[in-house]
Order: structure tokens, then sequence, then C-alpha cells
């Protein structure tokens, strides 16, 4: 495809020798001119332009200020732009270097800019722009696949207010658009059966797990015999079954709390998930479920345990995953602690507004990251069931 | 018993987890007169997600070729995260 070099120069004379240098030496190429910077901006505006020489004094708008202008400009700031100019001091050099000009070229050219360096520098940065316009274009490809993923995971997370005993209020915050954090909540038997998951690592692959995680889910918990530590032995098992690669590589690794709330009785049992808090609303005290087992997928044969917590109306149990406070150090399992401390702090918000809580509580973490100088760097997912009033 | 030693320098996270991986196997390909592996996790502070996958996955490797594995000098934080998952149950962490 032929590429489009502008020539943006007051004086004709300068244009012509441009352009009779690079035709010279270039094949594939078109020219476009330009007299001042307002001529520039429209004719970036309307062809496809692959390089800019520019001149720095022009009438109307000069070098200096269409440079800036193109360099903020979301879209035209990829277009590579050479400086040819008289203007010799260096502090001119530097700042439209500074402000994104690929290189500056003093007028009159010399013989060997004429004949060798212009033209060599002009190849360079036409290729460059090319290879530049398809990273551009994967990006855009890439960010458009995690857009479609980001919304199918969407989809398959729980509906607020769809449960005849129990309301859910949820948050899901990915890394990367798209994440490994899952759970589900499925009203079923006269039964409550909820999960909240944590596939190791994050972005597409984490996400697809997640939503693999999902069926199995779904599929354990159709056997109404089935206790908690069964259903996720059963799904532990389904991995090494289902999967060849399972045990051996660690694409489907995760971290699971599986409840289930039979009357008003929570019976759980935990593989590697951060204690979930429950709040009872007679009391107005926070407690945690602080059990816990080893993570699924890694090694077949193992057990977990099924404990019980008697519940009344109006209590609530809250779920989240270690992105909320977690920067990958071994000294972030004190987090858990902290998220129960700040817990109790906001728990009037709690009983008030169990969403606003979500909000808050995701808010004081982002002030802690902030503080520490850190940042969010896993997916974070929450959830608070409540039994009805 | 005859035991060789794997030290970890790094932080044991995602990103370093490749490199290890490929180190151990080495390692086990290199060595074949030894009884016990003893991965020394004291110059470790970092550990994530992946890296408890590559724990797990070097004791199952070992278990697999009838070799004994140990764990240590991981902090007091590694040692309570290795117990909170029941790898204790697995194997044995020493000071």
């Amino acid at each position: 495809m032929r590429q489009c070099i502008l020539i943006a120069d007051d004086a004709t004379l300068n244009r012509m020798l441009i352009k009779q240098i690079l035709t010279k030496s270039l094949t594939d190429v078109v020219f476009e001119e330009a007299v001042n910077g307002n001529e520039v901006m429209k004719k970036v505006a309307t062809k496809a332009i692959d390089l800019i020489i520019l001149d720095l004094i022009m009438p109307e708008m000069d070098g200096y200020e269409t440079l800036k202008r193109l360099k903020r400009h979301s879209k035209y700031s990829i277009i590579p732009v050479i400086v040819n100019s008289s203007i010799d001091d260096i502090h001119s050099i530097e700042n439209t270097l500074k402000d994104g000009a690929i290189d500056y070229f003093i007028k009159p050219l010399s013989p060997d800019d004429m004949n060798i360096i212009l033209p060599l520098k002009v190849k360079n940065a036409l290729l460059v722009h090319q290879q530049n316009q398809v990273i551009a274009e994967l990006n855009r490809q890439i960010q458009e696949e995690l857009k479609n993923a980001n919304t199918f995971v969407n989809i398959m997370l729980p509906k607020s207010d769809d449960f005849k005993a129990v309301e859910t209020f949820i948050k899901y915050q990915p890394s990367l658009g798209i994440g490994g954090d899952f759970f589900d909540c499925v009203e079923k038997d006269n039964r409550i059966y909820f999960m909240v998951a944590d596939v190791t690592g994050h972005g597409i692959a984490a996400g697809m797990a997640a939503s693999m995680v999902k069926i199995l889910f779904r599929k354990g918990i159709e056997d109404p015999l089935l206790r908690p530590h069964e259903i996720l032995e059963g799904m532990n098992h389904s991995i090494f079954e289902y999967f060849d690669f399972a045990g051996d590589d660690n694409y489907f690794v995760f971290t699971a709390f599986l409840g289930m709330i039979e009357g008003n009785v929570l019976y759980y049992a935990n593989a590697g998930q951060p204690y979930p808090i429950i709040y009872r609303e007679a009391s107005k005290t926070l407690f945690e479920v602080n059990q816990n087992g080893f993570l699924m997928g890694m090694i077949e044969e193992v057990s977990f345990e099924t404990e019980a917590i008697p519940l009344d109306a109006g209590d609530s149990i809250f779920l989240y995953t270690d992105g909320l406070f977690c920067t990958g150090e071994a000294a972030d399992f004190a987090g858990w602690s902290e998220v129960f401390d700040i817990a109790n702090n906001l728990k009037g918000v709690w009983y008030e507004n169990p969403t606003e809580f979500l909000d808050e509580i995701l808010y004081v973490f982002q002030l802690i990251h902030k503080s520490k100088k850190t940042f969010f760097t896993d997916d974070v997912a929450m959830m608070i069931i409540r039994l009805k009033r | 018993m005859k035991a060789i030693k794997f030290v970890i320098q790094d932080g044991l996270t995602a990103n370093n987890v490749t490199m290890y991986k490929q180190q151990f196997e080495r390692m086990i390909h290199s060595e074949s007169q030894y009884e016990e592996m003893v991965l020394d996790l004291a110059e470790t502070e970092n550990i994530d997600s992946v890296g408890v996958t590559f724990v797990i996955n070097v004791y199952k490797r070992l278990k697999s070729l009838d070799k004994h594995f140990r764990v240590e000098g991981a902090s007091k934080d590694v040692q309570s995260l290795f117990k909170l998952m029941k790898l204790d149950q697995f194997f044995e962490m020493t000071d």
C-alpha cells in the first residue's frame, strides 16, 4: 500500500525540493502539501498521513503549535513528525524533540542530508509507523475481545434479588477487563447454594477457567444429598477426570468457598479462600468463618470438611477474594484481619445498605493501597448474601 | 539421607515461577544420587498463588520420583499461609 508523506512548509521551493529528494529514493509514496499548521490539521483529518515533514516558521499556525496539537491528539499522535527548519538554536531542537518530533534537520540541507540521511530517516520513520499501526490495530482487536469476554463474564454473575430466601449484593472489579474471580448463587430444592472462587493468575486464561468453574459448581449441586465438602471433592475429582493437564500445570487451580443455606443453617466448606465474615443482625456483631482447606485442582485425592453455623433472618455473609488486599506479599495474609477490622468499622453501613458497604470497603482499600504506594494487581470480587428479614 | 538444596533467591511470584520451574527440572535431571530435596525459602519475602502452586508441583514431582521433600527457612507468614492451605499435611516445614 502506498504511504503518504505530508510536507508542511510555506515556501513552495522548499516543498518541491523535499519532494524531489524523496521521490528519487522512495517508491510507493505519495505526497500531500500544506502551507501552515491549520492546513496540516485539516489534511490529517481527511487523509491517511504516514509521516509529516514540518517547517517551524509558518503563517497562521506555526510548526511548534502544530506539533503540540498533533501529539496531544489521540488519533494523530501516532504520526511521526520530522522537523525541517532554518532555526539552528539548540533550544528549538531540544523543545521540538521533547514535544515528540522524531528528528530535526536544519535548512539549508547539506548534500549528505539530501542524498543519504533524510531519505533513510524518512524510510525508517515510515517503516516504524507501519509497524505501530499494526500494533495499534492488534491492540484495538484485543481490547474488543476483552470487552466481549468481560460482557460474557458479567452475564455469568448472579443477578441480585432473584431469590426467595436471600438477597444478594455483588461488586466485581477485574484487573484486566476480564478476571479469574467467580461467584455464583443458586436457589434449588429450598436451599441456597453459593460459591466464591479465585482462579490463580488473572486475565483471559483465568476468565476461561472461571467459566468452567461455574459449570462444575452447577453440576456439583445437582445431587441434593451432597454436603459442601462432597461438592468440592466432586468438583476437584471432575477437574482430574476432564482435563488431562490437571495437576501438572496451574491453568485450572483455584481457591473456593462453597456454602449451602438450608432452613436457618449455613453449611460450608473452604478450599483456601479468605475467611468470610458473618453479620449477626440481632446482636449487630461480626465474626469470621475461620475454617480452611486445600486448593482445588492440584491434587486429586484431597478431602474437605463441612461445618455448620445457625443463622437468623437478617443475618448476612460477606465473601471476598484476596485481590482486595493482595500485593503479592506473603504478609498480605494479614490482610484477612484487616478486612475484618474495616468491615467491623463499617458494620453500620453494612446493615443499612450492603451495596454502599461494598463500595466503601473497596474505597478504603484503594486508600490503603495509595498510602502504601501499591495498587490492585488482581481481580476483586465481593458478595453479600443476606437472609431475608 | 543425602539432600540437595534448591534456594529461591527472589520472590516466589507468577513472573519468576517459569524460571524456577526450569531451574528445578535442570536440578533433578543433573542430580541423581539424592534422597531428599530441600526447598530453601529463607530469602523469599513475596509469594503469590502461582508461587504456592509451584511448591505443590515440586512436592508432587519429587513424590513421583520417590524422593523426600521439605521446605526450610520459610518466614512465619509463609508458614502460616501453607498451614492455612493445609500444605503441612503433605510436606514438612523446618526453620
